[in-house]
């Protein structure tokens, strides 16, 4: 076991290197100066932690990224999940899921253009659903500024969607294609109905890929900023800000101290959350 | 590798799009170059600019002439116009000649108006030179009156003056003889010590009196001893009981008051010693023993002693006065020693010692005198002795008495009085008042004097004035000369008249020229100013031209150019300039003989020079928009090409415009920065250049 | 649904199956149709006219009333903005290399360090491994912008700043494509390797005979995802590069404004191109890593 152990390190050996070097010592003296005053590098105990806490940005940021998260991942997770479903059961074609998995490859500065437009004030959306209305008889007009009010929410929701559909649809085609089809077959004969077919036999061994699909789609969501920054700059509304908003600018404040604070907590709570995630999901 | 080669059509076709990519980069590359506006620059000099100005104009006559005759005549015809012609001689105009004769008959009338004012005005002035001459002789008269009164007032007030101020000076040298502090202390001091002396001498007789007396007493004593040895004798020893009371010391001074004051007495006179009189010495070497010598000694030294008694000089003498001891002393029992006592009383010398001493010379004396008188049990022959002794001494007293007493009558016969001064004092007071009034009094006849002398001034003056007054001249002539000015002037226009007749109304012209200006027409009157002005063809022509007003700058008064005229040129300068209503100006220069037609335009151009500029242009690279000058500079900038070219619109002020450069205002351009010159496509702002490739590379 | 007369309960069943099917069809077409739209806009709105484009935006500035109507063809197509985007715009190709170089270099050191990585988490048990693991997972979720100072005071130690390194050797080692290549590591068979152990090979052999091969697809799958981040950096390029020359594509792209849409978009066709080659190619292996990378939970 010796060998092995050392020959993991040799394996190991290169990347660990770059991740100390860019990685970790860089979050640890993240983690030294989340102690000391920025100007001046005073140890001053946890004031930044009390600072940030107090923090109102820092708050909203928090919020706003955790409501983001708590909330795109379950409709993405399901609606991927649901997509995956249909595709397996009526339509192998593997146009659709190269049409679904398109949008990833898109460039976000790219989309960023066409986000623009379509959000708007007079935008193409509006445009659609006043169309829309109209066509139902309703004559209401659609002036909503996606990008200045709490609708930049939804933008954000929606772009995130939009890119990650697919990611999320061959995840879970992945996993529902494992679950052999001789089980769902035994189901079937046994007299479930294809819901309960799905719910109890499929579902429960799509599970594992959970940890795997939340974990991706979390780190995706984070990602949601790139587009957040490019159609609404660095102080967008208060919606939609998010926490490397947040970061950015107390970067360009040279606000490192709270920034350092902040990225420790921030880190922290990642850890404990994705620990929290090993220990349910992981049954190594 | 089967890796690699299953993967053979993704890899062909990622290497086809990445060569396709490189190729397009390539041509991409040389397209943008090709495209970019080429240019050529130029870059900012320092130097002058040059500019030249044409101006145009035409020659216009020069000299005129007027002509022109008396005004308001009516006239008759007029045989030239504009324009015209006119040689020397030829008719310009002709007047009415009815008219004229009317005119001249007016002028007759006027002249003869004024001839008769004159006259009337001369005789007029005939008369008042007469009075003014009258009035004049008076005033002078009167101003020589004044002047001799005048200087008879200054004479008395001046000798008054003189009076005045010998009476003061004689005064003031008779000055009262008062004594002066001194010469009055010493005739106080000197009346004093009279007093004194008086006093002492009362003093005196008083105690030579009470001297006598005693030696009286003595006298009789010494007598009643003898009786009373006599009488012992015979028998009876009363008086020797008496007598031993005294001390037991015979030789030594007995201490008896009045002894010691006799000594006392004594002592002082020795001591005294001012005049001639004793020698001291031996008086008085042995106060305390002794005395007897003394005694026997001082009778041969009284009398001189007492000569220096009343020494006048002395004040202190006075003090040893108080030897009134010395006198008491005499006044004393001690018989013996009165008479050397009373001689020595008035020895009014000073030494205070008399105060001393009396103790110690006192019983001395006292002693043998009072011993020896009181032994009993002397021999008769001692007390006869003593009785002759002191009968002598009561004689010397007596004397000694009778001699101050007579002393003191020479003294108070004297009859002096205290000094008085105050009469001294009061005159010389009275004469300094008398002074002060004669100062006062001479002070005034100054005054008198001045005012006297001013007086005449004024009055001389005021007279003078009125002899200037009286010579003034007068407005009545001026009046007089005017009319007669006017008078030779009405004639002269009376002669005018008359030539005009003889004329025959005809007015000509003097010389060649042509018409320039008409101002007569038939029927009205001349005017007064130029009935006809016409211009020299040939001489003094000038040349007259606009110079616009952006162009004045360039042209001024004394700018050199050259005029062309027709096919000829000529280097003159612009005599003068004069701005015009529209902002334009009007430059005029002359032409020298025979250049030049009237009327012929011709151009005069003027090349100018300007001061050197440090940041000059080419003047066709300066654009202007919208009344702002710009030009395109060159600018490098880091693109993502790397160092690029950029072409930068920049907004300029010109300075100055010559015609093939421009000056732009300082600091439009840096050090070497270029300046696009041409390009081979349209240049915007910001858009990226390149310099020219040279043709044939 | 009412069954026709005539027809027995397995027909009726069939004909249920299809419209299901025909339902499914439907929704999941209308949600690909949805999905590719912004694409769809993307290409057309790069032909458009430069008049024409200003035009149809004129709604969105102030001046403009109304709204965005898009058009899908153009009236006036206009494919001279790809030739001069292609052949008279050497800009672009500077900043076009300059993502590729990056992409490269970081696909390539990723291979070099992550692979190996992940073979060494994913087959063998060292002290410490779960705990690394779990930073290598929580270091791939944080954000940029929390380690962005360290990494750039790092970087300008080091004289990387404003070179293509400084983009290139973080990304490096991004501990992403571990977790990626773990998963599909995990996948082989441990018998295989006792196996081939027992056969006397060594761990390098394992490695490189066996393991690469068999996860292949993982692989391929990680460079493709990879690639598509690469394609696409943006904060690293801003915060770390700041001479213009140097950046990557994906950065200028943003800088161009709304005014000049119609070369925005044309530009982004151009850049999307590699990406969807790339995808393309690797769309299979997409499908397999991913699938690989979630089955085993």
């Amino acid at each position: 076991m010796r060998k092995k152990n050392l020959t993991a390190y040799v394996f190991l050996l290169p990347s660990l290197c770059g991740v100390l070097l860019f990685y970790l010592l860089p979050f640890a003296d993240v983690v030294r100066r989340s102690f000391l005053t920025a100007v001046t590098k005073e140890f001053c105990g946890f004031d930044n932690y009390r600072a940030v806490f107090h923090n109102e940005a820092f708050l909203l940021a928090s919020k706003n990224t955790a409501r983001f998260c708590l909330f795109c991942l379950p409709i993405l997770l399901g609606l991927g999940l649901f997509v995956a479903v249909l595709l397996d059961g009526y339509c192998r074609g593997k146009t659709f899921l190269s049409a679904y998995l398109l949008p990833m490859a898109i460039p976000s500065a790219t989309v960023v253009l066409v986000w623009k437009m379509v959000f708007a004030r007079q935008g193409i959306l509006n445009a659609c659903l006043g169309d829309f209305a109209a066509l139902l008889g309703k004559n209401c007009v659609f002036e909503i500024d996606y990008m200045d009010t709490g609708a930049a929410f939804w933008v954000l929701v929606a772009s995130y969607i939009w890119k990650n559909l697919g990611y999320t649809v061959t995840l879970w085609l992945a996993g529902l294609l494992s679950v052999p089809a001789e089980q769902k077959e035994a189901a079937r004969v046994d007299g479930a109905g294809s819901r309960q077919v799905f719910w109890r036999v499929v579902f429960p061994q799509l599970l594992p890929n959970l940890y795997t699909i939340t974990v991706l789609s979390f780190l995706n969501a984070f990602k949601v900023f790139r587009e957040a920054y490019l159609v609404a700059g660095s102080y967008p509304h208060e919606s939609m800000y998010m926490l490397q908003h947040l970061f950015n600018n107390w970067f360009v404040n040279l606000s490192l101290d709270k920034m350092a604070a902040a990225a420790v907590v921030t880190g922290g709570v990642m850890i404990t959350g994705i620990l929290l995630l090993q220990r349910l999901w992981e049954k190594e | 590798m089967e890796f690699w080669k299953s993967k053979r059509k993704m890899i062909t076709a990622i290497a086809g799009f990445l060569v396709f990519m490189m190729v397009c980069t390539m041509i991409s590359k040389s397209v943008y170059a090709y495209r970019l506006p080429q240019i050529t620059v130029e870059e900012a000099k320092k130097r002058t600019l040059g500019r030249v100005v044409k101006l145009q104009g035409a020659v216009t006559q020069g000299k005129e002439f007027a002509v022109s005759t008396l005004p308001s005549i009516r006239v008759d015809t007029v045989e030239v116009g504009k324009g015209d012609e006119v040689e020397e001689g030829s008719v310009l105009f002709t007047l009415d000649m009815r008219d004229l004769q009317k005119q001249i008959a007016k002028q007759e009338l006027e002249i003869k108006k004024l001839e008769v004012q004159i006259a009337t005005l001369q005789h007029n002035q005939g008369l008042a030179d007469a009075q003014k001459v009258r009035d004049t002789n008076r005033l002078l008269e009167d101003y020589l009156t004044e002047a001799a009164e005048g200087e008879i007032a200054v004479d008395r007030a001046k000798i008054r003056e003189g009076e005045a101020n010998a009476d003061l000076q004689k005064h003031l040298e008779d000055v009262p003889q008062t004594t002066d502090e001194k010469g009055r202390a010493e005739a106080f001091a000197a009346y004093d010590d009279w007093v004194e002396r008086g006093k002492r001498l009362k003093e005196e007789v008083k105690q030579l009196t009470s001297a006598l007396t005693a030696a009286q007493r003595e006298v009789e004593e010494a007598q009643a001893a003898v009786d009373a040895w006599k009488e012992k004798q015979t028998g009876g020893t009363l008086f020797s009981m008496e007598t031993q009371t005294l001390p037991p010391e015979t030789d030594a001074g007995l201490p008896e008051t009045e002894a010691g004051l006799q000594t006392g007495v004594i002592l002082p006179e020795a001591q005294t010693g001012s005049s001639d009189a004793t020698p001291p010495e031996t008086e008085f070497a042995p106060p305390n023993a002794g005395l007897s010598g003394t005694q026997s000694d001082s009778p041969d030294t009284t009398p001189p002693e007492t000569e220096p008694a009343p020494p006048e000089a002395e004040p202190s003498e006075t003090e040893p006065v108080p030897p009134d001891a010395g006198l008491s002393g005499t006044q004393s029992d001690s018989p013996d020693t009165t008479p050397p006592e009373t001689e020595s009383a008035p020895p009014e010398a000073e030494p205070p010692e008399t105060q001393d001493t009396p103790a110690d010379t006192d019983p001395p004396k006292a002693a043998p005198s009072g011993g020896e008188s009181n032994e009993p049990g002397q021999p008769l022959e001692v007390l006869q002795k003593r009785l002759e002794e002191a009968v002598a001494r009561r004689n010397a007293c007596a004397d000694a008495l009778q001699e101050a007493q007579d002393r003191l009558q020479e003294h108070q016969e004297e009859g002096r009085v205290r000094p008085d001064f105050t009469a001294e004092d009061a005159e010389k007071k009275n004469w300094e008042t008398q002074a002060e009034t004669l100062r006062r009094s001479a002070e005034n006849a100054g005054w008198a004097y001045d005012d006297a002398l001013r007086q005449k001034q004024k009055a001389l003056e005021e007279a003078q004035r009125k002899v200037d007054d009286s010579v003034e001249p007068e407005t009545l002539q001026d009046t007089l000369v005017l009319n007669q000015l006017e008078l030779s002037w009405q004639k002269e226009v009376m002669q005018g008249y008359r030539e005009l007749q003889e004329q025959e109304g005809k007015i000509t012209a003097r010389q060649k020229g042509v018409v320039t200006a008409v101002h007569v027409s038939p029927g009205n009157g001349t005017p007064d100013g130029a009935a006809v002005v016409y211009a020299d063809r040939e001489e003094n022509l000038e040349f007259w031209m606009t110079v616009p007003k952006e162009q004045k700058k360039y042209v001024s008064q004394g700018t050199q150019g050259n005029l062309q005229l027709g096919n000829k040129q000529l280097d003159c300068a612009v005599e003068y300039l004069e701005p015009q209503a529209d902002g334009s100006y009007l430059a005029i220069l002359s032409l020298p003989q025979g250049l030049g037609n009237m009327g012929e335009s011709g151009t005069f151009v003027v090349s100018w020079q300007s001061e050197s500029y440090p940041c000059c242009v080419p003047a066709d690279l300066v654009y202007e928009e919208k009344g702002r000058h710009y030009i395109y500079v060159v600018r490098r900038q880091q693109g993502i090409l790397g160092e690029e070219m950029v072409a930068e619109k920049r907004y300029v002020k010109v300075v100055e415009e010559g015609d093939s450069y421009a000056a732009l205002e300082g600091g439009a351009l840096a050090d070497g920065e270029e300046v696009i010159a041409s390009a081979t496509k349209e240049i915007k702002d910001q858009a990226v250049v390149r310099y020219r490739i040279p043709d044939g590379m | 649904m009412q069954a026709a007369p005539g027809m027995d309960g397995e027909a009726v069943e069939k004909m249920r199956r299809r419209m299901k099917r025909g339902m499914a069809v439907v929704v999941l077409a209308a949600l690909a149709v949805l999905l590719c739209l912004p694409v769809a806009m993307l290409l057309f709105g790069s032909v458009t006219g430069d008049y024409e484009m200003w035009e149809r935006l004129l709604p969105m500035t102030p001046a403009g009333n109304g709204y965005v109507r898009w058009r899908w063809i153009p009236e006036f197509p206009d494919f001279s903005r790809y030739a001069n985007l292609l052949f008279a715009t050497p800009q672009f190709f500077v900043l076009f290399w300059n993502s590729v170089k990056i992409t490269g270099l970081i696909l390539a050191g990723q291979l070099l360090a992550a692979v190996p990585a992940a073979w060494a988490f994913a087959r063998y048990d060292f002290w410490m491994k779960k705990a690394l693991f779990a930073v290598y997972v929580i270091l791939m979720l944080l954000p940029f912008q929390v380690t962005m100072l360290s990494q750039y005071l790092v970087l300008d130690r080091f004289g990387f700043l404003d070179t293509h390194w400084a983009v290139v050797l973080p990304a490096v080692f991004s501990t992403f494509p571990v977790f990626l290549l773990y998963r599909s590591f995990l996948t082989i068979p441990e018998s295989l390797l006792e196996a081939a152990r027992m056969d006397g090979a060594g761990e390098g052999y394992l490695f490189w005979r066996i393991g690469l091969p068999l996860a292949e697809g993982g692989i391929w799958s990680a460079v493709v995802l990879n690639f598509l981040e690469c394609w696409n950096l943006i904060e690293q390029p801003l915060a770390f590069l700041k001479e213009q020359s140097l950046w990557p594509l994906s950065l200028y792209l943003p800088q161009i404004g709304l005014e000049r849409a119609g070369f925005a978009m044309t530009a982004s066709v151009v850049t999307l191109v590699p990406a969807l080659l790339v995808f393309g190619f690797g769309k299979e292996y997409l499908e397999q890593g991913i699938s690989a990378a979630g089955t085993k939970g």
